[in-house]
């Protein structure tokens, strides 16, 4: 089985979408077919990223099997697994500024 | 009329520099006590497009140049006696490392809702910059003010705009109501995208108590906590052309703000 460490991959911090979309063009470029995602040292991550982590997950043929999440990125996938909130906050009118 | 909140303060300071510069070479910065990021990042644009100058014999303020100056020259700026960190963005290079530098503005002082929330909040509109902007230069900038008793960080790209980003998806909007649309998460790349700017603003308002500036286009949009228990907007126009070609997005972040649990926000 080959194994990513995302640390050593990107970063302990992993901020862009795109990066989880390269993570996933080299798991599809990888001849085997389990692939073992090892999230150890991440500390944290954008629901950008997660959310396209996600998504590649599913689209993805491979056996994926993640190791050494942390409770803060296990609850991260939960949040983004869920519906967005509408977030309606008030809206006064528009103050025109002369320049 | 409502009072101009003080970040938008900031961003007319910003005109008020430009239309000097229009005028002059250069720029005298020496009767500034303070120039927070929100005015000095455009202006950092400006100059750079416009081969302009800023000057300055203030002993004071001669900090405030030689920072200017460096921060022209090397990718990242770390000033710690300044309380002061900022980074610029490389269009084609990930920008993991370099957001290393602004994860410093957090400390025992200033805990801006912990590691977690700090990072992510940062990660979120960095994101942002990199996915919509189409920027070729992009300024982040952290700096505490312990007087002040507040963090303020300001996000700066000299890409498309919000209302851009939208037309360019053949959404047509004014620029106040797709900054506002924006706010709200309507994304111009698929039904379940665009979570990024509202848990930023959630995140900011609700959670860590503090306020926020988005100017894209002509439109200029200020975020606040007041009895409402999510938050007021208000929304200004600029009624002539835009102060500049791009986006900007500050934040100020009261040092008081303790660790928070930010997925309550999303």
């Amino acid at each position: 089985m080959k194994v990513f460490k995302l640390s050593k991959l990107f970063s302990k911090d992993l901020v862009l979408r795109d990066s989880a979309d390269k993570l996933f063009d080299i798991i599809e470029k990888s001849p085997e077919k389990r692939i073992k995602i090892d999230f150890s040292e991440v500390s944290s991550m954008t629901m950008s990223f997660a959310h396209e982590y996600l998504i590649s997950k599913e689209k993805t043929q491979k056996e994926i099997v993640e190791s050494n999440i942390s409770i803060n990125i296990k609850k991260l996938f939960e949040v983004v697994k869920t519906p967005a909130r509408p977030r309606l906050a008030t809206f006064d009118s528009i103050q025109p500024i002369p320049i | 009329m409502v009072d101009t909140p003080e970040l938008l303060q900031s961003l007319l300071k910003f005109s008020d520099y430009t239309s000097k510069l229009s005028a002059s070479e250069n720029l005298d910065i020496c009767a500034e006590p303070t120039i927070y990021p929100t005015t000095l990042l455009p202006l950092l644009n400006f100059i750079e497009e416009k081969k302009k100058e800023v000057k300055c014999t203030h002993a004071k303020s001669t900090t405030a140049q030689e920072a200017i100056a460096r921060f022209q020259r090397e990718e990242k700026l770390e000033l710690p006696n300044e309380n002061c960190y900022a980074v610029k963005l490389n269009p084609n290079k990930e920008p993991t490392t370099t957001l290393n530098t602004l994860y410093k503005l957090r400390n025992d002082q200033c805990e801006c809702g912990g590691e977690n929330a700090f990072k992510l909040l940062i990660g979120e509109l960095v994101d942002n910059i990199y996915q919509h902007s189409q920027f070729t230069n992009a300024l982040i900038m952290g700096q505490r003010y312990r007087e002040k008793q507040f963090a303020e960080i300001t996000f700066f790209d000299n890409g498309i705009t919000i209302p851009g980003s939208y037309k360019k998806q053949g959404l047509t909007f004014t620029d106040n109501e797709a900054v506002y649309e924006a706010t709200r998460g309507l994304s111009t790349k698929g039904e379940d995208r665009g979570r990024g700017l509202p848990y930023t603003i959630g995140v900011v308002i609700q959670g860590l108590d503090g306020e926020l500036l988005i100017a894209s286009g002509k439109a200029a949009i200020y975020q606040y906590l007041n009895v409402h228990p999510i938050g007021s907007t208000l929304s200004f126009e600029f009624v002539k052309e835009p102060p500049f070609k791009g986006t900007l997005i500050s934040i100020r972040i009261p040092f008081s703000t303790k660790t928070i649990d930010y997925t309550k926000f999303v």
